[in-house]
């Protein structure tokens, strides 16, 4: 249930179309959400799901893909739950470079919460914990994730769903760590606290204003960057994921596990 | 045999299949073994980034319907609080080993003996076993796991630094010997399928991830169906059910040893490490005419009340020894109401209590 | 996805269905359970099909109605655009002849 004009819908809708036009057995899919707005769309998917704790959905993730390396996982999180208190999961997940889709829904504040800052809060916002102007800066988690040794990053708004949906379907498919983050509207709270608009039509055409490709923004002066969201796939390669390194050392043993 | 070797052992005998941890004296060596070990076996062991990665991985193997555990010391358990609270509102089946040590040091400890119970929300049943030999690290990791698959409840082993790091002579169990119990599966088609409606015995039948049911585990107050549902009528009648099927069979789970209790005058209650030297004192006293007796508690949580109360019939006298600032013993006095006086007598400095100093304390207390 | 004026793109189709001479229809309906009023719909349909309605749905909000279906050209922007899944598009019986 979410509110009028919210990311949370478009992102599951996109979601269910990947899902469809793969044509991927839901029985072998888990779903994983953590706690926020976003992490409530695992709730409403007909497929196992794990739901409640709030930025461990990556440390379930790895227990789940080391037993049970056959199911594909699909994370659904927020920008508090994975960018703050699942930072250190996020690049841990990322470095092994763990073989899950994580959708990184990003409204830049807490939402379920009333509207805190977060760690992907443009500067000089209001927001309620930052009555007097955000003082920090937000992360750039795409190039984080890259970093930490993300196979699969991309970024893309609720303004373009037949490009997310294209993402998520590669996402999906690819073999290895996959990070999608969707820059999403938020009316009730980001919207209103943030942007000082309420209309949802009004915020998510926000977003499809400031939405620019990389080529754009190389040609942009670091100022004019502020508050613009880069959208494209950044990183797409293969490497080894987590669950060969572990089949490559029980082959070497001459044990394969059961699990494999 | 290494006392956390025994505990690895114990495991893998049980079918546990998936191990993460992090580095925590003195668990580094169950890391280290089942790193070894679990390969061999056809298992899967993990270095994960922190504690609380550990344990919410174990519950994500266990979902899966893989026998997991975790092991860490009185610090790092501290972190796994919320995990082990999510283990016991999803129902989630698993383990943890939890080798208490002393605040910023590694000196042997009880001290989380309330924290093993209280823990997380604290306001949950939940199986505490206290092993206090590397025999029983061996035995009661194993029937941890049982406990764990039978009840569908987080089983914390807490073992000691001293037990877990000390070399003992134990015997293995033939293959044969071993009696493991698996949760129970579903017996209906998905259609009909309700994941948190119980049987009898208050627990529900579990599917794993992969299978065709497709149930949502989430640590929100849900119905039987695992939907979300925030009623107050649900929550208390999902937790009245999960607190139930554990305190109803508290005197089924209750494992002890006792000795000399039948005409005991003072009895001595003690667990752990703590519990070989009253053991020995005991006897001493026996010796000296005195009649003492013992309850050795292998497992502190659910209270073991009719043995605690068995064992103390006769009693005018109960000491509790601990290393702690004294922390069970209110339980126990809890337990026993005013059947005897009940004196605690605990010794903090991260030594066990030695035969001689218990039975000193006997002979005071005559 | 630029934004593309819907005049030029209704323009645009609209030749297009003139040269290749076929045309469709498509039944476009709106599930009142769901509607919550956030008129992404209207915003986003590049011919102008749906309009708000003085219809309250059932979760409360002023829910937005089909209102010209024959405008609709089935390019399911719509549907790809609700967040609440409450749009369908199917093309009609019998709608493909030439004309």
């Amino acid at each position: 249930m979410f509110c009028s004009g919210c990311g949370c819908g478009q992102i599951m809708n996109a979601l269910l179309f990947a899902i469809d036009e793969l044509k991927l057995d839901t029985k072998n899919m888990v779903a994983i959400g953590g706690v926020g707005c976003s992490s409530r769309i695992p709730a409403y998917l007909d497929m196992y799901a794990i739901h409640g704790v709030h930025g461990r959905s990556l440390a379930y993730a790895t227990g789940i893909k080391l037993t049970k390396p056959e199911l594909k996982v699909v994370v659904l999180t927020g920008d508090g739950d994975c960018g703050s208190i699942g930072g250190n999961h996020l690049i841990h997940a990322a470095r092994r470079n763990l073989d899950v889709t994580v959708i990184m829904v990003n409204n830049g504040v807490y939402a379920m919460t009333g509207g805190q800052a977060g760690p992907m809060t443009l500067g000089g916002v209001y927001t309620t914990t930052t009555p007097r102007g955000n003082l920090e800066k937000p992360f750039d988690l795409c190039k984080l994730v890259e970093t930490a040794g993300g196979t699969y990053v991309a970024r893309w708004t609720t303004a373009q769903p037949a490009a997310l949906i294209r993402a998520i379907k590669r996402a999906l498919l690819h073999r290895g760590f996959a990070f999608i983050e969707v820059a999403s509207q938020c009316p009730t709270i980001q919207g209103r606290y943030s942007l000082g608009i309420l209309d949802p039509v009004k915020n998510i055409e926000y977003l499809q204003q400031n939405s620019i490709t990389r080529e754009q923004a190389a040609k942009m002066v670091p100022e004019k960057l502020v508050g613009k969201i880069v959208v494209g796939k950044f990183v797409e390669k293969q490497l080894p994921t987590l669950e060969d390194s572990y089949r490559e050392m029980e082959n070497k043993i001459g044990h394969v596990s059961k699990q494999s | 045999m290494l006392g956390n070797h025994a505990i690895v052992e114990g495991a893998i005998a049980a079918g546990c299949r998936y191990f993460a941890g992090y580095p925590i004296t003195p668990a580094n060596e169950i890391s280290e073994w089942m790193a070894k070990r679990l390969p061999e076996v056809g298992g899967r062991f993990i270095q994960m980034e922190d504690e609380l990665a550990s344990i919410y991985s174990v519950c994500g193997a266990s979902l899966t319907g893989t026998k997991a555990m975790t092991a860490t010391a009185s610090a790092g358990y501290n972190y796994m609080q919320e995990g082990i609270e999510y283990a016991v509102a999803a129902e989630v089946p698993i383990v943890i080993v939890d080798v208490m040590r002393q605040r910023g040091d590694n000196y042997p400890t009880q001290s989380d003996v309330m924290q093993a119970r209280y823990g997380a929300a604290g306001d949950h049943e939940m199986i505490v076993l206290t092993p206090s030999s590397v025999q029983e690290l061996f035995d009661l990791t194993f029937e941890a796991f049982n406990l764990a698959e039978r009840f569908r409840n987080p089983v914390i082993v807490l073992s000691e630094a001293t037990i877990s790091l000390m070399h003992e002579g134990i015997r293995l169990p033939r293959p044969e010997e071993l009696r493991i119990v698996n949760r129970k599966k579903p017996n209906v088609p998905p259609d009909q399928f309700m994941p948190f409606r119980a049987e009898e015995d208050l627990i529900p039948p579990m599917s794993e991830f992969g299978d065709e049911y497709k149930v949502l585990y989430t640590l929100n107050p849900h119905d039987e169906s695992g939907r979300i549902a925030w009623t107050p009528e649900m929550y208390e009648s999902l937790y009245s059910r999960i607190t139930k099927k554990i305190a109803d069979k508290a005197d089924e789970i209750a494992m002890y040893d006792s000795e000399f209790t039948g005409d005991a005058e003072i009895v001595v209650i003690a667990y752990g490490s703590e519990a070989r030297g009253c053991v020995e004192a005991v006897r001493m006293a026996r010796k000296l005419g005195v009649k003492a007796g013992m309850l050795k508690l292998k497992n502190i949580w659910p209270v073991p009340e009719k043995a605690m109360k068995d064992s103390t019939l006769n009693a005018k006298k109960v000491l509790v020894p601990e290393v702690n600032t004294g922390r069970y013993f209110h339980v126990v006095r809890e337990t026993l109401g005013c059947r005897a006086e009940v004196i605690s007598v605990p010794k903090n400095q991260g030594r066990i209590h030695s035969p001689d100093e218990i039975l000193a304390e006997i002979r005071r207390v005559l | 996805m630029n934004a593309i004026s819907a005049d030029l793109a209704a323009a645009a189709v609209s030749k297009q269905k003139k040269i290749l001479r076929v045309k469709k229809n498509f039944n476009v309906t709106v599930n009142e359970k769901l509607c919550k009023g956030c008129y992404f719909c209207i915003r986003f349909c590049p011919m102008g099909v749906f309009v708000r309605s003085d219809v309250i749905g059932e979760l409360g909000y002023d829910i937005v109605k089909v209102e010209f279906p024959e405008k609709c050209n089935g390019c399911k922007a719509c549907l790809l655009y609700c967040p609440d899944l409450a749009i369908a598009v199917a093309e009609a019986e019998g709608s493909d002849h030439k004309t």
